[in-house]
């Protein structure tokens, strides 16, 4: 093994005198901070928060200010390597030889070229969440190739499908989060904006302290408290993975107890008063094909377009056409009497009075029918949020969870107005100085809302149409799915088979993803991987995946790299609520060291080679929306600087082309009222029942018939339903505990356990690298806390680990900090600390959900002590 | 005039900032944290609650450190901020001994984060200026202070948890903050009479 | 750097029927791999819809094209972005008449969001 790493760096010769302050953008997880990067004489010394910037407002986590240690990490890979053992297993050496970047890109293209004369489906493209300056380069290499295959490992699988979709459709935007600035009474399920993680984490912790100062009430549904249960004012401990009876328990509650909602919101807002026949559809009119609604002043169904929404019917029972038929929301309001408190109760642990008292205090603190003057604007003021992400998201009934949860907002009008449950900036109302990066959410189809805007073109609503599946993860048949399993399930191939996919993949282009550990069991994962001829991966360290790579490409990391739009899309992770825009650059801050290229220039070089380069051109021209003169020539090469370049100026004009974000940092502007609460003067509605679930079960079920596969009733009713997922239908005596894995606060996925000041911290953190255990449950089984204990499924998957005993853990739980355990040689630091939360998951086509193919992410487990505390 | 922090724990996450923040404006060596994160479980399931502390030196007002230390290295500097003159540290402890906030550390040798391969550029920048043999601690970023600048844990705080001003200026924010909310020091009972103030969770 | 016509093409091609106007196709992407030939140029009527242009696009390449392009008969897929002379269109915009010069109209298909 001959690889050349970067030990005793010696300082750049030409950078002595060197003191600059480089305005650029945190990438220690996918929040993308803004930040200032101090170079003294070509070193970076130090990372503070820009405070010209809302994205972090000066501030960062300590993850943010500990970037440098991972930059100036000795292991990063340095130059090109190749393989030269053609075995490939976890723990093979694959004999490494560095080439040079000729050698590296002249095979990759070949081989490329190859494929893609056969069939640009068989490449399959995947990044890592964290670093979201990936996306556009990426995405854009996969457009112009002609492959859908995206894919970003275990994000999205484990975190995202139904947390984005569903914050899309009821919300314009990739997540939500209470409008700390006006809200009064917020309650989260397995969410922890505001606590260090996640969409603006640094700006939320911000302005989530404030909003504690002020005497926000924040009530916190978690199977553990400690992040942001720590902080709340009533921490909820529940079963794992039973959040969504619990939401709807409470709407049962505010509906069927309490009869508080907000009926003009309900009748102008949602879907509600839309006539529902037997067959679970919309009742329409026969010439406009609109949906109808029953008009109380005329008494007579009409199209919902000609009716005022006051006068709207949101109950009862009506005949059109000799068909009985109901408005949704009666639908809805009878749906939830099956989720009385006590059944919740049994389900949730949660005891069936404080379900009672939470619904109510929800219900009166939204003080349905006020109004707020903010900037002189009139405007609705329901100071209560109900939020989720990925704790209660993250299961196989991952769709009705979240929908349950946000049904709350829904019923009490706490939906995007002041106080109440926001999405991150649904409405822009464009750069002031050139009118662009303009959106608003608007009416759809049959009156529903359409994001704005989105992470591509790829909209939540309407939802696509399933097809036979072209794509290898089946989201084009599961089109409610974003990420899937079957990027590396055990049961692939027959998944594949059975559905009758076309193709299958040969080359895997990865970015940064650490697919062994980011989706679940790594030997399901290993064969995956086993079974591509080809695989090409930017890394910054060797790691488990490595072993199954077959070219490894040395990268710069985010203070040696450029991005144009390190805070957009500005649904992602741009702070929500009034205040002001802010659009900021990523900048190299350094040199790259030996052979390191940043990957977008790599990209470039590569697209040039395959000879796609017109095609990626193209592709970037329409996600990045560059119009006349900005938009790129077809085989005129640029460099990434010169495509930045070209971003700022299309949005900001020729004066605020990259020379000048490269001084700046960032251009702002104030918002508006109008924008964060959007949605009083946007005629929009969104769906509180699901009536487009009936149309998508009938045409993936008229599809996939010929299989021999129905897809499950139970998971596509147009209202929202309680299916557990399959680990808690584990009996077998001995396995008690639902493991379950939360995101720490000092680290981001799995790789940041190699920056040895996270690393150290974490060591001295009583959770970060143990097992946690309710402690009386632990003692009663003679269990001591530093105790080494093998965590074991039914299946006989099992991991090792410390454990430490809490109180701070409901009794059935098994909390472990995802994502750590590395056991790789090439990230040192990493190797051997915490534990590998994943091992614990089965990756295949029953722990999928059939709704979103969101997996399973609960593990019923059993406990063994191996070894005695140190 | 006398410097002092007041640490809101009602705004404080845990987040680990004011921990590393303070390890990278000093590059101090592994193992020490000038500014530390404690965490402790108070009461019991489920009726149970997760306190964070933060903590640092307290820049006693009677500092045992400075009364023990036989050479006068550890000493108040001015504004009550107390600091090590490593040039009179003799490295025997007694300061650490004394200390009932366990807030001090010792630099016996040079140590870098990744052993085998000798400090990084950074470690090299920052890490030069700590001699070894001696005795290391918080000095409210006297540096920082300096070029007009807040100690790095509190200019980094994005909860907006840390205060830092004059604790003798009756109409300071910190002494406002706590006269208000009813400010408390840790281990009182020592009688060192700290500098930094907490206010309840 | 601007992408257009005057730049990037030959001349007005030659009308093929009566009122005929030539447009420039620019296939990229996946739908590139289905035409080899780029810009290809088509006698259309003048003032079509995209739609209409897609139709016959879809007649020349393919069921394929179409498969790509359309979720359905009569709604193209989001990600599929379609631009005439740079500025983006959809379905229900005509061609426009260009005197003097071609319509340059381009076709791509992006790939659909995952998760983050």
């Amino acid at each position: 093994m001959t690889i050349h790493l970067s030990r005793r760096e010696e300082k750049p010769s030409n950078a002595s005198g060197i003191d600059k302050w480089v305005p650029s953008a945190c990438a220690l997880c996918y929040a993308t901070c803004s930040i200032r990067a101090h170079n003294v004489d070509g070193v970076v010394i130090k990372i503070e928060g820009n405070p010209d910037s809302v994205v972090g407002k000066g501030k960062l986590c300590g993850k943010g200010v500990s970037g440098l240690m991972g930059h100036y990490d000795p292991n990063r890979l340095t130059r090109p390597l190749r393989r030269t053992n053609p075995r490939k297993g976890i723990g093979v050496d694959p004999g490494w030889k560095e080439i040079s970047w000729e050698e590296a890109l002249t095979e990759i293209a070949e081989t490329l070229k190859r494929v893609r004369a056969e069939d640009p489906r068989k490449l399959v493209v995947q990044r890592t969440t964290t670093v979201t300056a990936s996306r556009i380069p990426f995405h854009s290499f996969a457009a112009g190739f002609g492959t859908p295959n995206i894919a970003t490992a275990g994000g999205g699988l484990h975190c995202g499908n139904g947390a984005h979709e569903i914050s899309g459709i009821m919300h314009a935007s990739w997540s939500v989060v209470p409008d700390f600035a006006y809200c009064n009474y917020a309650i989260y399920f397995g969410a922890s904006k505001g606590h260090s993680a996640g969409h603006a984490s640094c700006s939320n912790m911000g302005l989530a302290a404030d909003a504690r100062a002020r005497g926000m009430k924040m009530v916190v549904v978690d199977p553990m408290c400690n992040f942001a249960s720590a902080k709340a004012s009533e921490w909820v401990p529940l079963r794992v993975g039973t959040d969504g009876p619990l939401a709807l328990a409470m709407c049962n509650v505010i509906v069927n107890e309490l009869g508080r909602i907000d009926e003009p919101y309900l009748q102008s807002k949602t879907n509600g008063p839309y006539l529902i026949g037997p067959d679970k559809r919309y009742v329409r009119d026969p010439g406009s094909g609109e949906p109808l609604v029953w008009d109380c002043g005329c008494n007579e169904a009409r199209p919902y377009t000609k009716v005022p929404s006051a006068s709207m019917a949101l109950l009862g029972e009506y005949r059109v056409d000799g068909v009985a038929c109901h408005p949704a929301f009666q639908l809805l309001k009878d749906h939830l009497q099956s989720f009385s408190p006590e059944a919740a109760e049994a389900i949730t642990t949660v005891p069936a009075a404080n379900i009672r008292r939470l619904a109510t205090e929800f219900a009166t603190e939204a003080r349905i029918g006020s109004t707020i003057v903010i900037d002189g604007v009139n405007v609705p003021y329901r100071p209560v949020a109900a939020i989720a992400f990925r704790g209660s998201q993250g299961h196989m009934n991952s769709t009705y969870n979240f929908l349950g949860i946000d049904l709350l907002n829904q019923l009490v009008g706490a939906a995007d107005v002041a106080g109440g449950c926001l999405g991150f900036n649904p409405a822009c109302n464009g750069f002031p100085g050139t009118g662009r990066l303009k959106y608003r959410p608007k009416p759809g189809r049959d009156g529903l809302m359409v994001s704005g805007t989105w992470m591509g073109y790829h909209y939540p609503y309407p939802m696509a149409e399933p097809r036979a599946p072209q794509n290898i993860g089946l989201q084009d048949l599961f089109v409610m799915g974003m990420n899937s399993p079957f990027l590396a399930s055990s049961d692939q191939e027959e998944v594949w088979t059975r559905f009758g996919l076309p193709y299958r993949p040969e080359v895997l282009l990865n970015f940064g993803a650490n697919m062994l550990m980011s989706m679940g069991t790594k030997e399901t994962v290993a064969a995956a991987l086993q079974r591509y001829k080809l695989i090409v991966s930017f890394d910054l360290f060797l790691n488990e995946t490595s072993d199954f790579v077959d070219i490894v490409l040395p990268d710069c990391d985010y203070l040696q790299s450029m991005d144009s739009r390190s805070t957009w899309p500005f649904i992602f992770g741009h702070p929500a609520g009034m205040g002001e825009w802010c659009w900021g650059i990523r900048q190299p801050a350094d040199e790259p060291r030996g052979e390191q290229r940043r990957f977008a220039d790599v990209l470039l070089d590569l697209a040039d080679r395959v000879g796609i380069l017109p095609d990626v051109h193209a592709a970037m021209n329409a996600s990045l929306n560059l119009e006349a003169p900005y938009r790129l020539l077809p085989d005129r090469r640029y460099s990434w600087d010169e495509i930045c370049d070209a971003e700022l100026k299309n949005n900001f004009g020729e004066a605020h082309g990259l020379g000048w974000f490269k001084k700046n940092g960032v251009i702002t502007w104030p918002k508006t009222p109008d924008e964060p609460y959007w949605r009083a003067t946007t005629e929009a509605r969104v769906p509180i029942y699901w009536e487009f679930m009936v149309d998508i079960h009938e045409k993936i079920n008229k599809i996939t018939q010929q299989c021999g596969y129905k897809a499950p009733d139970e998971y596509y009713d147009p209202l929202p339903l309680f299916n557990p997922c399959l680990s808690h239908e584990c009996k077998t005596p001995g396995f008690d505990f639902y493991a379950f894995y939360y995101r720490d606060t000092l680290h981001s996925n799995s790789y940041t356990t190699e920056n040895p000041w996270l690393d150290e911290a974490a060591r001295l953190d009583p959770y970060s690298y143990t097992i946690v255990v309710n402690r009386s449950v632990g003692e009663a089984r003679g269990l001591k806390s530093g105790d080494l204990i093998r965590v074991e499924t039914e299946v006989g998957r099992s991991v090792e680990g410390r454990i430490c005993l809490s109180e701070a853990i409901h009794p059935e739980g098994l909390g472990i900090a995802g994502l750590a355990g590395h056991w790789h040689a090439g990230m040192p630091v990493a190797k051997g600390k915490g534990v590998f939360f994943n091992e614990l998951l089965e990756l295949d086509f029953a722990h999928a959900s059939p709704q979103n193919l969101n997996l399973d992410l609960c593990a019923k487990v059993k406990v063994t002590r191996i070894g005695e505390a140190p | 005039m006398r410097l002092g922090m007041v640490i809101d724990l009602k705004r404080c996450i845990a987040c680990y900032g004011c921990q590393l923040s303070c390890k990278a404006e000093h590059g101090t060596p592994p193992g020490v944290f000038f500014a530390r994160v404690l965490k402790r479980e108070e009461g019991r399931y489920p009726t149970v609650r997760q306190l964070f502390l933060p903590v640092l030196c307290n820049h006693c007002d009677d500092a045992p450190c400075v009364e023990v230390c036989p050479t006068e290295a550890s000493h108040h500097a001015p504004h009550g901020v107390v600091d090590i003159d490593h040039d009179k540290c003799v490295g025997c402890r007694a300061c650490m001994m004394a200390c009932p906030y366990s807030n001090r550390y010792f630099h016996d040798e040079r140590q870098f984060y990744f052993p085998e391969s000798g400090p990084t550029l950074y470690e090299a920048a920052r890490s030069e200026r700590h001699p070894e043999r001696v005795v290391m601690k918080c000095n409210f970023c006297a540096e920082r202070r300096a070029d007009g600048k807040l100690p790095a844990c509190v200019a980094n705080c994005a909860a907006g948890a840390r205060y830092f001003g004059d604790l003798h200026d009756p109409n300071s924010e910190v002494s406002r903050l706590i006269k208000d909310r009813g400010g408390f020091t840790l281990h009182p009972e020592a009688g060192t009479g700290p500098a930094v103030y907490y206010l309840a969770p | 750097m601007e992408y257009s016509a005057s730049e990037s093409g030959p001349s007005r091609g030659e009308a093929e029927g009566p009122g005929h106007q030539a447009v420039r196709l620019w296939l990229f992407g996946g739908l590139a791999v289905l035409c080899p030939e780029r810009p290809l140029t088509l006698e259309v009527p003048p003032g079509i819809t995209v739609g209409e242009l897609l139709g016959l696009l879809g007649k020349r390449l393919g069921a394929a094209l179409l498969e790509s392009v359309m979720e359905t008969p009569s709604r193209k897929f989001s990600i599929c972005r379609v631009f005439i002379d740079g500025m983006p269109v959809d379905l229900d915009d005509r061609l426009p008449e260009t005197p003097g010069g071609l319509s340059d109209f381009e076709l791509i298909v992006l790939t659909a969001a995952e998760g983050g």
